[in-house]
């Protein structure tokens, strides 16, 4: 039994700009049994979220056209708040950790960062 | 106290030489403020090779030389000189056309000889050092001021440029991680993960470089055979990450693929300056887009970037190019970017202006020397 056993068969929506970095994170989930679906901005993200049962949000903050932080409001003021754990992730020092939470996110990561580094607060959120 | 003034006359006429020393001789005794002192040279050539070896604070020119005549003296001390010292222009005929030639060729004044008198002669080696240390001062603040500039755009683009590393650092870090995963018998997906990996790291070597370029003191630059499309190439990397942040589409239409004699990391400031510009005025914008596209036509090239804005006022088209006039709010614009871009262009012996046309649209006229 894998140490992430809680990321299995789990529904991740990643949302990125950035083609390879979803691609590398959907294979590292995939490889723990993680079924995800992709967007390339919030909005993208979003309509994941209506149309599916979401069990966690990996989001970008700076995407074009919908940011994650418009994300994050949208989801907040929707029946979709706090229906599932969200990490953000920003590749420059855009939002505070408190922001972040204030926002509805568990935490907010630095780019770059080891995708082995989050899996354990991702495991650990979808206890 | 008097100021010890070291004075090169350059003149052929020996007559002219003996008068123009005993003015001096002259203005000694009477000035208050000046003691000159001259030395003598009887053509051009041996004038270069004096001024080689030594430094003087004023430099007459007499325009009637054995070897150059006219203008041709005066070009070629300010090319090789520029403003090392200020140059008084001697004519023996009246004329205001040569005055002012002298003058927009690089003189500080023009004596005509037979009205020299030693109170004129004082007068006009002291307004020609005055006028020569302001335009130094004004061409080392003109300087700093481009450099501030450029940094000033480098600064605002910092956040996206770092993204735009972050993220393949990222990217970098996960295929890593892949490849020590593993296993033996599947290593030809570690192959795989290696290109992906080597794929990013010449996105950032490129941003690295281009940012490395376009950092650098340019001043000094000589003109070098450039590729116009690189120029364009490395002007978007910097940018393009700032630009689509803000949803906007940018439509590259023909990039004419011809050598530019230029200084590239000059003309990649305009166009960066432009787009710059273009991004901040249709940011707030429903339709948001920005095209770069470009023309030949015999031996100049048209560059031609166009937004989805407009701009109305006719008070901002005629001051744009002024220093100092801003439309962006306080604290936000230097008023410097169109001023800079168009003393670039100048230089560069082109033209850059705004259409005619319903969305904004500026025009760059450059001449292509390769």
């Amino acid at each position: 039994m894998s140490e992430y056993s809680n990321i299995k068969d789990k529904i991740f929506v990643i949302a990125d700009d950035e083609d390879l970095l979803r691609e590398v994170l959907i294979l590292e989930l995939g490889d723990l049994g993680a079924i995800c679906l992709e967007a390339t901005n919030g909005l993208e993200a979003f309509e994941h979220i209506k149309t599916n049962k979401v069990d966690f949000l990996l989001s970008d903050v700076r995407m074009p056209n919908s940011s994650g932080i418009e994300l994050l409001n949208l989801i907040k003021n929707s029946e979709y708040a706090n229906a599932f754990p969200i990490l953000l992730m920003s590749g420059y020092t855009d939002l505070t950790k408190e922001q972040a939470t204030e926002l509805g996110a568990i935490t907010i990561v630095a780019k770059p960062f080891s995708i082995s580094s989050i899996l354990p607060q991702i495991n650990d959120a979808l206890k | 106290m008097k100021q010890n003034i070291k004075a090169l006359l350059i003149e052929d006429n020996e007559e002219d030489r003996y008068i123009f020393s005993r003015f001096l001789r002259k203005l000694n005794e009477v000035s208050e403020s000046l003691n000159v002192n001259v030395k003598e040279s009887k053509c051009l050539a041996q004038a270069v090779e004096i001024l080689e070896e030594e430094t003087f604070d004023i430099v007459f020119l007499d325009l009637s030389l054995p070897d150059a005549s006219d203008f041709e003296g005066l070009k070629i001390l300010k090319d090789r000189f520029q403003n090392e010292f200020p140059i008084i222009v001697l004519t023996g005929i009246e004329s205001e056309k040569i005055a002012l030639g002298a003058i927009r060729k690089g003189a500080q004044d023009y004596l005509q000889k037979n009205e020299i008198s030693p109170y004129n002669l004082g007068r006009s080696i002291i307004y020609a050092i005055e006028r020569s240390n302001t335009a130094i001062e004004i061409e080392k603040l003109r300087i700093q001021q481009a450099k501030s500039l450029k940094m000033a755009t480098l600064g605002e683009m910092s956040g996206s440029i770092a993204h735009e590393i972050n993220n393949p650092l990222t990217i970098m870090l996960g295929y890593a991680d892949r490849i020590k995963k593993t296993k033996a018998e599947n290593i030809e997906h570690s192959y795989e993960a290696a290109d992906k990996i080597i794929t990013v790291i010449h996105r950032v070597a490129k941003i690295v470089k281009s940012m490395k370029a376009y950092a650098r003191i340019d001043s000094d630059d000589p003109m070098e055979v450039s590729n116009f499309k690189t120029i364009i190439d490395d002007t978007l990397s910097l940018c393009f990450e700032k630009i689509k942040l803000s949803g906007i589409d940018l439509k590259l239409g023909k990039i004419v693929n011809v050598n530019l004699l230029c200084k590239d990391v000059q003309i990649s400031q305009v166009i960066l300056n432009l787009l710059n510009n273009a991004s901040d005025a249709i940011k707030d914008k429903d339709e948001k887009w920005i095209e770069i596209s470009s023309a030949q036509e015999d031996d100049l090239l048209y560059i031609f970037i166009a937004d989805s804005g407009v701009i109305e006022d006719p008070y901002v088209k005629r001051k744009m190019f002024q220093p100092f006039f801003t439309t962006k709010g306080k604290g936000l614009g230097t008023g410097l970017g169109m001023n800079i871009s168009k003393n670039i262009i100048d230089a560069h012996a082109g033209s850059i202006s705004l259409e005619d046309t319903l969305n904004t649209t500026f025009k760059i006229t450059l001449p292509i020397k390769a």
